[in-house]
């Protein structure tokens, strides 16, 4: 489960199955859905804070991974970048609209981070890329990493990122484009 | 690899400065556009694009949770609908959804043609007009509220970089029931925005509608935010009719209801 090759196997597979719902094979789909489900809805969720929601933007998202999975193109990313791309997307998009009526607290969101994914286990399925992630995560300097994770999980755009932590805009696309690089350095993403 | 269009910032996007913010989403609509038409046009860029997107997978990976167990079956009943017949094949479908034929489709909420009622076509003050108007915030609003000045920001930069696609046109009218709404059509895009909607209704919800052939394609469900909504619509097919129906929550697979707004291309 957590050795390099198991993981090629993996995506390899989920390419396929990709490739063979964009010709209209239902089965191949339902295993699509039952391979990327649960990062699909855990984004989501992440993001959005808000089960039903998150729920609700799951369905669009696999309808929407259904309709276009032809547009998948595998020399430009593995399918599972292609649908966790969809999910925020989708996520962030939905998050951007009804943010002036939600409260959030993104700054205790970050700080709890790591802690979350160690805590919550029992709602969580455990992958091995959360530890590798959280691993990783620490190799960033603590304004990278909080940079990168407002960005990603709070859906903030770099310029949001600035004035939540007052800082120059500059400065805080270096910090997201160093820490995401480190990040996949570390994580020996290609 | 640059753009020098008219940007917040008045600061042309570099598109190389911006990738790993493109990558995590944290780009506006001009931005994202920019940076999409740099990566595709410049192979080193895209391999690199690529490996920060893989990375931004693994963090959404790390974060898999177990979804609601019945909501599989409810998508595996929606595709069903909309797969090919059985027995016929289309390996080379760009679309499967748009072979066929959607039985769901509401007859009365199909466009006739020639399908411009309600429609502004496109003139050349028109774009003005809908973003000093109709999204009208003046800059001291924008200070002091940075996040709706965002929005609309972003519903701007969303329609002035539309509106400089090739082909683009504006098209704009009334919503029934209030509001004004206002898209731009474009081959493969369509970015839709509205202002002043009421509230639709309890368990009610604005959806988004495209055309395709006869029948209409939803394009998702709208959530309104201080009586306004955007989105961007892309399709393999020239977007040239949009419509919003109010639908119960979560949306309808087919329009159930009369649309509140149609707008349409020439």
């Amino acid at each position: 489960m957590t050795t390099s090759a198991t993981s090629h196997d993996d995506a390899a597979r989920l390419a396929s199955l990709l490739r063979a719902s964009a010709d209209g094979d239902q089965a191949a789909f339902a295993q699509v859905y039952d391979a990327a489900s649960p990062m699909v809805y855990g984004t989501c969720l992440r993001v959005l804070r808000d089960p039903d929601l998150a729920a609700e933007t799951l369905q669009d998202v696999m309808l929407e991974a259904w309709r276009t999975a032809a547009a998948f193109d595998a020399d430009r990313g593995s399918a599972k970048a292609w649908l966790a791309t969809m999910a925020h997307r989708r996520a962030v998009d939905r998050v951007r609209s009804v943010q002036a009526t939600r409260t959030r607290d993104e700054q205790d969101a970050v700080r709890s981070y790591v802690r979350e994914v160690d805590e919550v286990s029992d709602e969580v399925l455990r992958r091995a890329d959360a530890d590798r992630v959280a691993h990783c995560m620490q190799g960033l300097t603590d304004t990278q990493r909080e940079s990168v994770l407002l960005a990603y999980w709070e859906g903030l755009t770099y310029r949001e990122v600035a004035d939540r932590l007052a800082a120059a805009l500059p400065t805080v696309k270096s910090r997201i484009r160093d820490g995401l690089t480190r990040l996949r350095l570390c994580l020996g993403a290609r | 690899m640059t753009s020098h269009a008219n940007h917040p910032d008045d600061e042309p996007v570099n598109a190389h400065d911006l990738l790993a913010a493109w990558a995590l989403d944290a780009v506006d609509d001009h931005e994202r556009s920019v940076v999409e038409r740099a990566i595709a046009a410049d192979p080193e860029l895209a391999l690199e694009a690529r490996g920060l997107r893989e990375t931004t997978a693994l963090l959404a990976g790390s974060v898999a949770a177990a979804p609601p167990p019945a909501l599989r079956a409810d998508v595996l009943a929606i595709i069903a609908r909309e797969a090919p017949r059985s027995g016929e094949s289309h390996p080379t479908a760009p679309l499967p959804s748009h072979e066929v034929e959607d039985t769901n489709a509401h007859p009365a909420f199909v466009t006739p043609k020639p399908r411009r009622h309600g429609v502004a076509r496109w003139q050349s003050f028109a774009l003005a007009a809908v973003v000093a108007g109709a999204l009208a915030v003046p800059t001291t609003l924008a200070i002091q509220n940075d996040q709706r000045a965002t929005q609309v920001e972003q519903q701007m930069s969303a329609l002035e970089s539309a509106m400089r696609q090739p082909g683009a046109q504006l098209v704009q009218g009334d919503v029934a029931g209030g509001g004004i709404a206002a898209a731009v059509l474009t081959d493969g895009e369509a970015v839709f925005t509205a202002s002043d909607l009421p509230d639709p209704g309890d368990g009610l919800t604005y959806q988004l509608w495209r055309q395709d052939g006869d029948h209409m394609v939803s394009a998702g469900t709208l959530a309104l935010n201080d009586g306004r909504v955007s989105a961007t619509v892309s399709a393999e097919v020239p977007v040239d009719v949009l419509a919003v129906s109010i639908e119960p929550e979560g949306g309808s697979d087919a329009p159930t209801t009369d649309p509140v707004i149609v707008l349409a291309g020439i």
